[in-house]
């Protein structure tokens, strides 16, 4: 089953991921058309008999749902590592039903990527950051199977999002190439859309010397459901993806000019996070949706 | 190299080991700082009340040697507290008011990582223990004195012997709360499960059945 052969969500507009720094009734002015959530911050998780299991807080969330006042929700997953050899964590497709059954979203995404191995004893160990795949078939197979397998059992789209990373000499096949073969290799393969988060993309731009609006070219646009925004900042000489600050110059001319070419984006969500929530403030934060609204509006009339 | 085979070189190398399957570079050494960071990040929200106990030099060398040791890494703060304050638990003066904090904040843990999938005993037969994410934990002080002391607000007092018995379990409003001597008794009596019509109700049973203090375990 594919993006293409389900309804496809209704557009939604500009969203913010959900900042529990935010002041009550923030999400019931406006600002936002829909709230990108994060499930496994809204949940616990245990070890019962040595199995890792994740269950939603059902009092966590459904303060957060009545907080973000009956605003269409998209379910922004992190610990899925969908790209481990040594199996994803199903513990977390588990919660993601559950979470579903108490809030249900109009879309799921992941990160393209993996975060835990086995280890030598043959226990899953978490590395305690996300790491990128290697740009080979094995690897686009190896998701691309989850991927549809995520999709037949939830009822919505599944979207992976393509990462930021600082590793310039991955593993890859000659007809794959690098980041962005791999993810058109993925979604050639299954039904998934893509989350293509533009800020990522500008990163690894900077980061490792290549054009962003040729990168952008490159990609599987007509695949592209949800795009993200974010700032980041400069440590150890690389431009990180932190999630601390506006949106770059850059990166909203990217905005401007992936739009017209990507007929199923059906959202543009602001990320930012709580740490960092402070040093932007609320005036900030509209700010940047605003523009985004901006940006989008446009988008909307001249498609029309 | 297989895929398999790869991303544990990959992790290996990102999380400080050896081995030259993942060639070095400032991207490998920023992104295993990134893990660091985090690590970090996350081992000290796990055990936010015991370090704020601490001298920040004390904090710092816990959280280094933790993380040195493959610490850190747990998604979950809960999880990640379940193995970083015994370890820091070991390294701590006993008695002392900085070891019953690190209880209590275990304490606090089990009853969070519980409260997601908590509902009260609804069979009453079968024997009565404790519940799962219940602790009991003997304070050094008034809860409100070390509450004080953990925000930095009051020193701490001079030790006693005197001990001040407070019961965490998911089901409690707030998570805490002072427990009776009765009730002390009881939750030491069913350190080994017992039949309800053995305990008589004088510790009010059902009051900890709400709470999650007790639960019915299975036939």
């Amino acid at each position: 089953m594919t993006v293409g052969d389900r309804a496809p969500p209704s557009a939604l507009g500009v969203g913010l991921s959900h900042l529990a720094a935010l002041p009550d009734g923030f999400y019931r002015g406006g600002g936002a058309d829909f709230v990108e959530i994060t499930p496994e911050t809204l949940c616990q998780a245990t070890r019962p008999d040595g199995v890792l299991k994740i269950t939603p807080d059902r009092e966590a969330v459904l303060r957060t749902r009545q907080a973000c006042a009956g605003l269409p929700m998209v379910a922004h997953g992190v610990e899925l590592s969908i790209g481990a050899a040594g199996g994803m964590n199903d513990a977390c497709v588990d919660m993601l039903e559950a979470f579903s059954a108490l809030w249900p979203c109009r879309w799921l995404s992941e990160h393209l990527g993996f975060q835990t191995v086995r280890g030598s004893d043959g226990a899953m160990l978490e590395i305690g950051a996300p790491l990128p795949m290697p740009a080979t078939e094995a690897a686009a197979r190896l998701v691309a199977a989850r991927a549809d397998a995520i999709l037949e059992r939830f009822e919505v789209p599944f979207l992976l999002e393509n990462p930021a990373h600082y590793l310039p000499d991955l593993p890859a096949d000659p007809e794959i190439g690098d980041d962005i073969g791999l993810m058109n290799r993925v979604l050639a393969l299954s039904g998934c859309g893509q989350l293509l988060d533009l800020h990522n993309l500008y990163c690894n731009a900077v980061n490792f010397g290549f054009d962003p609006f040729a990168a952008l070219s490159r990609h599987r646009l007509d695949r592209v459901v949800e795009i993200h925004l974010a700032g980041g900042s400069w440590h150890d000489g690389f431009l990180m993806d932190a999630h601390d600050g506006r949106t770059p110059e850059p990166v909203w001319e990217m905005l401007t000019e992936v739009l017209p070419n990507a007929p199923g984006v059906r959202g543009v969500v602001f990320e930012v996070l709580d740490d960092h929530f402070e040093a932007l403030g609320v005036g900030g934060v509209e700010r940047e949706l605003q523009r985004a609204r901006d940006v989008w509006s446009r988008h909307v009339r001249a498609a029309a | 190299m297989n895929l398999a085979d790869y991303q544990v070189a990959l992790a290996g190398a990102v999380m400080g080991g050896g081995g030259d399957a993942v060639p070095r570079s400032a991207g490998l050494a920023a992104t295993a700082k990134v893990r660091r960071s985090w690590c970090e990040a996350r081992a000290a929200k796990a055990a936010r009340l015991t370090l704020s106990m601490l001298h920040s030099e004390l904090r710092a060398d816990l959280i280094a040697g933790w993380v040195d040791q493959g610490g850190g890494a747990a998604a979950f703060h809960t999880l990640e507290a379940e193995t970083f304050l015994p370890f820091i638990a070991r390294r701590l003066t006993n008695p002392s008011h900085a070891l019953a904090v690190c209880r209590l904040d275990a304490a606090l843990a089990r009853a969070t990582a519980a409260r997601a999938g908590f509902a009260p005993a609804a069979d009453q037969s079968g024997r009565l223990g404790r519940g799962d994410g219940a602790s009991l934990v003997m304070l050094t002080a008034q809860p409100e004195w070390l509450l004080s002391a953990v925000l930095g607000q009051a020193s701490a007092p001079p030790l006693t012997r005197q001990r001040f018995p407070v019961l965490a379990a998911p089901g409690i409003t707030g998570l805490l709360r002072p427990a009776s001597s009765g009730e002390v008794v009881l939750w030491r009596r069913l350190a080994h499960p017992a039949a309800r019509s053995a305990l008589g109700g004088g510790a009010g049973i059902d009051r900890l059945l709400s709470e999650g203090v007790l639960d019915i375990l299975a036939a």
